[in-house]
């Protein structure tokens, strides 16, 4: 298996982008040069030099230290998101689709009609009412991005449920809390992580969107989103400020992207279609 | 049919419903207190009593559930109140602002379907040419860069630097670019969904069989194989115009297009709960009434659905 995939390029193309992501997220206080939030408005809009690596903007904050103290914001977002999506989307998923009758029409139609509600939509009103913030953004993209995650979930249980080997357990006398949580599960665990990682980067853009439009995380955090949105009064003089974190969010999308098409490929198509 | 057409309608009073509640409850759920905001609005310096006698007049004081009734009763009527901003029914607004965005989703959609059609069926047909490479790797380029920041490098290239058009954007700039913006993150997406579509129809018994019997090639793909391999893409389509109506908000103040997206992006800011309550409401039923019209449709083009 290992073999399989370590012989596409795209997936160790992506592997590398993903790894040094995570590793410019974690040692971002380190590798920054200069403080993120640091204003001087008597250096704003240098350009690149030693001492700011990519200019400075609009308020003479270090543009390079920004960017890298991003990656820490999208990280931390991005994986909470997935974290709540897939805790709530798994048992869920695998209760629908083991235990089946009334249940599982109950929870369908419950995931019917959060797929319904457009997540923007949510993501808006919440934003509307409780006001914006990061955590909100969260809350709100975490409660309507689960059920399509579950729905997918509870075809792959139904699929290994009629499996002959589920069968035998039965007839062994296997307790149904152990066969969902050590069986199933086990089975159906390789294209989650291949969905989990496929989903990471419409994720980030989702969360860069928010933060662009003003519902998501608010400045002066150093977010990519929030550093386009600061960026757009300058677009004709300064268009640097929009292109560099817009390049880092191409790229790290791009990572996840072919990390996980790397993934599918190599665990087989057949799963999650 | 009919009876078909019923069951669905009968399948949307759940969704219709709990979509009220949310709604609804947003107003509760809002920091600050309504009956302080609508005092604020008729007295310039309201005291306890003045805004405990605008909690009555406008029914606050009620229990929530009985407020939920009043509130449903009016939307029924087509009144989601009045905006805090300016006093204007939010009904009339959404009404004004609404044919904008629906001019630039439906450019949207004409600009995806003009693109990822063609593409995806040479693709199909030429697998491993360099116009499927040319495909998939735009399809696979256009899903990982963000839309917002596509419209502003068109907002610089094509405003900033070649003077097309204007950056400050307003009434008499055309929604082309704005439209193209929005299709551009879904063409990938469509550009494989065809492709996959019209390769799973491609290598089916019965187009065999009619090559076999020496029907013509216009005939053979068009009556078909297209028709077989476009259902997928009309359930999608319907999915995507609603997504691009809801997701409006973004393009329309990157282009700064008085649409109803960008309208309730302002609420937003102010907390015009109003404003958001209708929004929502009006957008939620859009969304089902969309995917309605897509079953109904579908079930025309293949009657095999109903029977599901």
């Amino acid at each position: 298996m290992t073999k399989k995939i370590l012989k596409q390029k795209g997936f160790i193309i992506g592997l590398a982008i993903v790894i040094f992501f995570i590793l410019i997220a974690v040692f971002a206080p380190y590798i920054a040069p200069n403080n993120p939030l640091e204003m001087n408005i008597s250096c704003k809009l240098q350009k690149p030099s030693s001492q700011y690596w990519l200019g400075t903007d609009n308020l003479g904050r270090c543009i390079a230290s920004r960017i890298i103290w991003g990656a820490r914001s999208t990280l931390l977002y991005s994986m909470t998101v997935l974290t709540a999506i897939v805790i709530v989307s798994i048992p869920i998923g695998l209760i629908s689709g083991y235990v089946g009758g009334r249940t599982d029409a109950v929870i369908m139609r419950v995931i019917d009609i959060i797929m319904a509600i457009p997540s923007f939509m949510l993501v808006l009103a919440v934003a509307g009412t409780l006001g914006a913030s990061a955590r909100n953004m969260i809350i709100a993209m975490s409660s309507v991005w689960w059920a399509g995650y579950a729905r997918i979930i509870r075809g792959m249980a139904i699929e290994v449920k009629q499996k002959d080997f589920i069968l035998a357990l039965k007839s062994a006398g296997c307790s149904h809390v152990k066969i969902i949580t050590k069986h199933i599960f086990k089975n159906i665990a390789e294209p989650i992580i291949v969905l989990a990682t496929l989903e990471l980067g419409s994720i980030i853009l989702a969360i860069a969107s928010f933060s662009f439009i003003g519902l998501g995380a608010q400045p002066p955090t150093p977010e990519w989103g929030i550093m386009i949105s600061d960026s757009k009064d300058y677009i004709q003089s300064q268009p640097q400020l929009m292109i560099y974190p817009g390049i880092a969010i191409i790229i790290t999308v791009i990572g996840f992207n072919m990390l996980g098409e790397g993934l599918k490929n190599a665990f087989g198509r057949k799963l999650y279609e | 049919m009919f009876q078909f057409i019923f069951k669905r309608i009968v399948q949307l009073i759940p969704i219709l419903f709990i979509v009220s509640i949310i709604t609804f409850s947003l107003s509760s759920f809002s920091a600050g207190d309504a009956a302080r905001v609508l005092a604020e609005r008729e007295y310039i310096r309201p005291n306890t009593k003045e805004i405990e006698l605008v909690r009555v007049k406008y029914g606050l004081d009620k229990p929530l559930p009985v407020q939920y009734c009043n509130w449903l009763k009016k939307v029924f009527k087509g009144d989601f109140g009045n905006s805090y901003k300016n006093n204007k029914p939010v009904l009339g607004e959404m009404i004004y602002y609404f044919p904008n965005t629906v001019k630039l989703s439906l450019g949207a959609i004409i600009i995806v379907i003009c693109i990822s059609i063609p593409v995806g069926i040479i693709s199909a047909l030429k697998p491993n040419s360099i116009f499927d490479y040319v495909g998939r790797f735009f399809s696979f380029f256009s899903a990982s860069v963000p839309s917002f920041w596509v419209g502003l490098i068109l907002l610089y290239v094509l405003g900033a630097k070649l003077k097309f058009i204007s950056v400050l954007g307003g009434r008499n700039q055309g929604i082309l670019i704005p439209a193209f913006t929005m299709a551009f993150g879904m063409c990938g997406a469509n550009i494989r969904l065809m492709k996959a579509s019209i390769t799973e129809v491609l290598n089916k018994g019965y187009m065999q069989a009619a090559k076999a019997k020496g029907i013509s090639c216009i005939r053979l793909y068009c009556k078909h194989g297209l028709k077989n391999a476009i259902l997928p893409i009309l359930t999608k389509t319907g999915i995507m115009f609603s997504g691009f109506l809801c997701g409006a908000s973004i393009i329309e103040s990157i282009f700064s297009i008085s649409g109803i997206g960008k309208y309730a992006l302002d609420a937003v800011i102010t907390k015009d709960v109003p404003v958001i309550q209708g929004y929502v409401m009006l957008m939620a039923v859009i969304v089902v009434v969309i995917n309605l019209a897509v079953d109904i449709l579908y079930s025309l083009i293949d009657p095999r659905i109903k029977v599901q």
